[in-house]
C-alpha cells in the first residue's frame, strides 16, 4: 500500500475522470468525489478504476428521463446502466429536481460516484442502494434513492491522509497519463533555465 | 488584471514574505541551529529549529556534491548542490534518516505528513566560490558583486500542499503562526537564506580557520535567496480564481484606504520619502539582460527620480494628498511607475492597512459549486458584464489560438506548445478562458433565455468548467486575468511576475518569455534576529 494525501487523491482523480473521456468540469468533480471518499475511509482508488473501465458504457441522464424524475414517473429500466457522475452533477446543480422528497433511480452505474458527488458538494443529499451496507459498495450497478437529508448531518471525523495498492495506483497512473503531452525539443529548449548556461 | 499591467507588479508590504517576518516579529519567534555536521568541503545535513510559540518547524538541509555539468536551473534537473524539507515538529535519528534518503531525490522521493515544504537550490557557483575564497583569506568580499547577484544559492523549485505525499495544506491552514498563503513557503525560504551564509562561512573556515572571518553584518543583508521560475508557475493564478480575487481585493483595498486620508502626517511624509529613496537604491541594483525589462528599469528611475521632485509638493498642498500622489504618478509614470508608486503609498501606512494580509487566504469550496437555478438569459448577462474584454480576441485568426497548454509527460508540469507547429493540442489543459467564454457565450445564443444552467450543463456537459468559471468571476471582480492566454504574443513572465510580487519577490530578470530570475528576502532581516 501507499499512503498519499488528499490533493494526490483529488489530483490523480481529475486525470483518470479526464483520461476516461469526460469534459474537465465534470472531471473536476470526478477529483472532488474522490477526495470526498478518501476522507471517508471508501475506497476511492478501485471506484476511478471501475469509473475508467465502465464509463464508455454508461448513459446519460436524457433531458426526457430527468422530466420523468422531476414528474416522479417510475423509471423504465434500461439496458445500460446511468451515469452516476452525470446524474450526479444534476443533482448537486440542481437539487430542485427532488422537489423535497425521495428520488428513485433505476440501473445506476457505480453508485458510489453519486454519493462521492453528493458528499463532496456539501448539499444535504444522501444516497442509499441495498448492497451499500454489506459489501456492495463497488457494486457495477443498483438502483439508488436519494434522499434529501432535513439537517446537515456533519460527517464523522474525516481522514486527512489515504492509501491505496501499489497496483491500482498503477493502473490509475496509465489512465491519467492519457492527459499528458510529450514535451517537444522546442519545449523544453525554451522551458525554465532553458536556452542560456547558468553562469552566476 | 491585463497582463502588460500584472507584468509590471512590484511587491508591497501585504506580500507573504513580509506578513512572515511582521508575525515572526510580533510573536517573538526563536531559531536555533540545532545540527551542524558537515564536512570541511561543506557537504552534510543541518538542522534549524524555529520555535513559533504553539509550535516548532525544522528545516533540514542537506548539502551533496554535484558535478558542475550537472548543475542546472531547470525542473528537469536530478541533482541539486542543495536539499530541504520543512518539517513540522523536530525530526528524531530515523525521521532524519528518512529525510536524507528522499528529500535529495526531490520529485522521486517519497514524503509523509509531517513533511510541510519541499525545495532544493543550486550554489551561484561563481559568487559562492568568491565569497568564500574572500572570508577564508580574511577578507570581506566585494559589495558590488554581492549586489548585482545578490544571493548565494537559487532555489528552482519549492514545493507544498500535498505533493509527493507531503501534508495538504487542509492540515495547516488552521494553525495561526502559518495562516494566509504560501506562509510555509516563505518560512522554508528565509531559513534557506540563512543556511547559505552559514554554509560559506563554514568553509571558508574550515579552510583557514586561523584567517577566515564571518560575512559583515550589513553585507549579510544585502543578501536574498535567488529563485528562477518557469511555466510551471504560471496556471496557479488561472486555477485558482478566488484566491487571485482575495490578494488583488487586499491590494486595492489597501491602495483605497490610503488614498482615503484626508491629511499627510509629517512622520508618513518622511516614511515615504524614505522608502522611495530606498527603492531608488534597488532600482539602481537591479540588473538584468532582457531588453524590454532593461527599458522599463530605465523609465522606472526617471518615474522615481520626478516622484522625488514632486512628491513633498503634492503631500503638502493637496485635500486628499495621497490620492493626488497617486493620480500625479496615474498620469505621468509608466506602468512600471505606476506599480512602484502604489507599493511606497502602501509602505508608510502599517497601521492602516496590515491588518489586510488576514484576508488573502481563500476557502475556494463553496465557490466551485454551480447555481443550476439560474437562468441562460442571467449567465449571458453577467458573462457580458464581466468578459467585454474578451471581445478584443478573434479566436478565427491562428495568432489568438497560437498555444496551447499542457502537462508535460517526463515531468508532469505544465508547458506551452504552438498548437499550428507541435503535437499535443487535443489533450489541451483548460486553461484559454478568454477563447472558451467566447465559444461558450456563442453557444448560448441557441438556448431559451429561461432555460436553467442545470438543463443546458445536462445537454451540454462540456460547459461546465466554463459555466463554472463565470459564476465564480461574477461574486469574484478581481478573480480573472483579462488577457489571451494562449496569444501568440503572450508572454508567460507576466503572469509569473504577479504572483512572484504577491510573494515579496524583486530584481525580475527575465531570461526568455518564459522564465525569470528573482531575488526573495534581501534587505529583509534574518529569521533568527526579529524575534530576539
Amino acid at each position: 500500500m501507499s499512503e498519499l494525501s488528499l490533493n494526490e487523491v483529488e489530483s490523480l482523480a481529475l486525470k483518470v475522470g479526464r483520461g476516461a473521456g469526460f469534459p474537465w468540469g465534470l472531471a473536476e468533480d470526478i477529483g472532488r468525489g474522490a477526495r470526498a471518499l478518501a476522507q471517508r475511509g471508501f475506497p476511492w482508488a478501485e471506484a476511478l478504476v471501475g469509473l475508467a473501465r465502465d464509463a464508455g458504457i454508461w448513459q446519460a441522464p436524457s433531458p426526457q428521463r430527468v422530466e420523468g424524475w422531476r414528474e416522479r414517473r417510475p423509471e423504465i429500466e434500461l439496458a445500460a446502466p446511468l451515469c452516476p457522475v452525470r446524474a450526479g452533477a444534476l443533482l448537486i446543480d440542481d437539487p430542485s429536481v427532488l422537489g423535497g422528497l425521495p428520488l428513485r433511480l433505476a440501473n445506476v452505474g457505480l453508485p458510489l460516484w453519486i454519493a462521492a458527488l453528493l458528499a463532496a458538494s456539501g448539499k444535504d443529499l444522501d444516497a442509499e442502494w441495498p448492497e451499500a451496507s454489506i459489501d456492495g459498495l463497488l457494486t457495477p450497478a443498483a438502483d439508488v434513492t436519494i434522499w434529501p437529508r432535513a439537517a446537515a448531518s456533519a460527517p464523522t471525523s474525516l481522514r486527512r491522509r489515504s492509501s491505496a495498492d501499489e497496483a491500482v495506483l498503477a493502473a490509475l497512473g496509465a489512465v491519467a497519463a492519457r492527459v499528458y503531452v510529450p514535451a517537444s525539443e522546442s519545449s523544453r529548449a525554451r522551458g525554465a533555465g532553458g536556452g542560456s548556461v547558468d553562469d552566476e | 488584471m491585463r497582463l502588460d499591467r500584472l507584468g509590471a507588479s512590484h511587491p508591497t508590504r501585504l506580500s507573504f514574505l513580509r506578513t512572515l517576518i511582521r508575525r515572526a516579529s510580533r510573536d517573538g519567534w526563536r531559531v536555533r541551529r540545532s545540527q551542524w555536521m558537515m564536512d570541511d568541503a561543506g557537504y552534510g545535513c543541518a538542522i534549524y529549529a524555529v520555535d513559533t510559540g504553539p509550535r516548532t518547524y525544522s528545516l533540514v538541509a542537506f548539502s551533496t556534491p554535484l558535478d558542475d555539468s550537472r548543475r542546472t536551473d531547470r525542473v528537469i534537473a536530478e541533482a541539486w548542490d542543495t536539499s530541504y524539507i520543512l518539517y513540522d515538529g523536530a525530526p528524531d535519528a530515523d525521521e532524519v534518516e528518512r529525510l536524507r534518503a528522499n528529500v535529495p531525490l526531490q520529485e522521486a522521493g517519497r514524503f509523509r505528513a509531517r513533511d510541510l515544504v519541499l525545495a532544493r537550490a543550486n550554489k551561484s557557483v561563481r559568487l559562492f566560490d568568491e565569497v568564500v575564497d574572500s572570508l577564508a583569506s580574511g577578507r570581506q568580499p566585494d559589495a558590488g558583486r554581492l549586489m548585482t547577484v545578490g544571493y548565494l544559492m537559487r532555489t528552482t523549485a519549492v514545493y507544498g500542499n500535498g505533493k509527493f505525499g507531503m501534508a495538504d495544506r487542509d492540515e495547516i491552514v488552521d494553525r495561526p503562526e502559518l495562516a494566509g498563503p504560501f506562509q510555509a513557503e516563505m518560512l522554508i525560504v528565509w531559513l534557506i537564506r540563512s543556511f547559505t551564509i552559514d554554509l560559506a562561512e563554514h568553509v571558508a573556515a574550515r579552510r583557514a580557520p586561523a584567517r577566515a572571518v564571518r560575512l559583515e553584518p550589513a553585507l549579510r543583508l544585502r543578501l536574498g535567496v535567488g529563485n528562477a521560475t518557469g511555466l510551471g508557475m504560471a496556471p496557479f493564478l488561472v486555477r485558482h480564481p478566488v484566491l487571485m480575487h482575495n490578494w488583488f481585493l487586499a491590494r486595492e483595498t489597501a491602495l483605497a484606504r490610503v488614498r482615503a486620508l484626508r491629511t499627510a502626517s509629517p512622520g508618513a511624509k518622511a516614511g515615504f520619502m524614505t522608502v522611495l529613496a530606498a527603492m531608488i537604491g534597488n532600482v539602481g541594483n537591479w540588473r538584468t539582460a532582457d531588453m524590454k525589462q532593461q527599458t522599463a528599469i530605465a523609465g522606472l528611475a526617471v518615474d522615481l527620480a520626478m516622484l522625488t521632485r514632486e512628491a513633498p509638493a503634492i503631500l503638502d498642498r493637496s485635500p486628499l494628498p495621497w490620492d493626488a500622489l497617486y493620480r500625479f504618478a496615474e498620469t505621468h509614470f509608466s506602468p512600471e511607475g505606476q506599480e512602484a508608486s502604489v507599493a511606497l503609498l502602501l509602505e508608510p501606512q502599517g497601521e492602516l492597512v496590515d491588518d489586510l494580509a488576514d484576508k488573502m487566504s481563500a476557502d475556494e469550496g463553496p465557490a466551485i459549486r454551480i447555481d443550476g437555478a439560474m437562468t441562460c438569459d442571467a449567465l449571458k448577462a453577467s458573462i457580458a458584464r464581466d468578459y467585454a474584454w474578451t471581445r478584443r480576441y478573434d479566436f478565427g485568426r491562428e495568432s489568438a489560438n497560437a498555444r496551447f497548454w499542457y502537462v508535460s509527460e517526463e515531468k508532469l508540469e505544465p508547458r506551452l506548445g504552438e498548437r499550428f507547429r507541435e503535437p499535443g493540442a487535443e489533450r489541451e489543459q483548460p486553461l484559454a478562458i478568454a477563447r472558451d467564454i467566447s465559444a461558450l457565450s456563442q453557444a448560448l445564443e441557441a438556448e431559451p433565455g429561461q432555460t436553467t444552467v442545470a438543463d443546458f450543463l445536462l445537454r451540454r456537459p462540456e460547459w461546465r468548467h466554463v459555466v463554472r468559471r463565470a459564476q465564480i468571476v461574477a461574486a469574484h471582480p478581481y478573480a480573472e486575468i483579462r488577457g489571451n492566454l494562449i496569444d501568440a504574443a503572450m508572454r508567460p513572465i507576466d503572469l509569473l511576475r504577479a504572483k512572484l510580487a504577491f510573494f515579496g519577490a524583486r530584481n525580475f530578470d527575465p531570461r526568455s518569455d518564459r522564465w525569470l530570475r528573482i531575488a526573495l528576502f534581501a534587505g529583509e532581516p534574518f529569521p533568527g534576529e526579529v524575534g530576539a
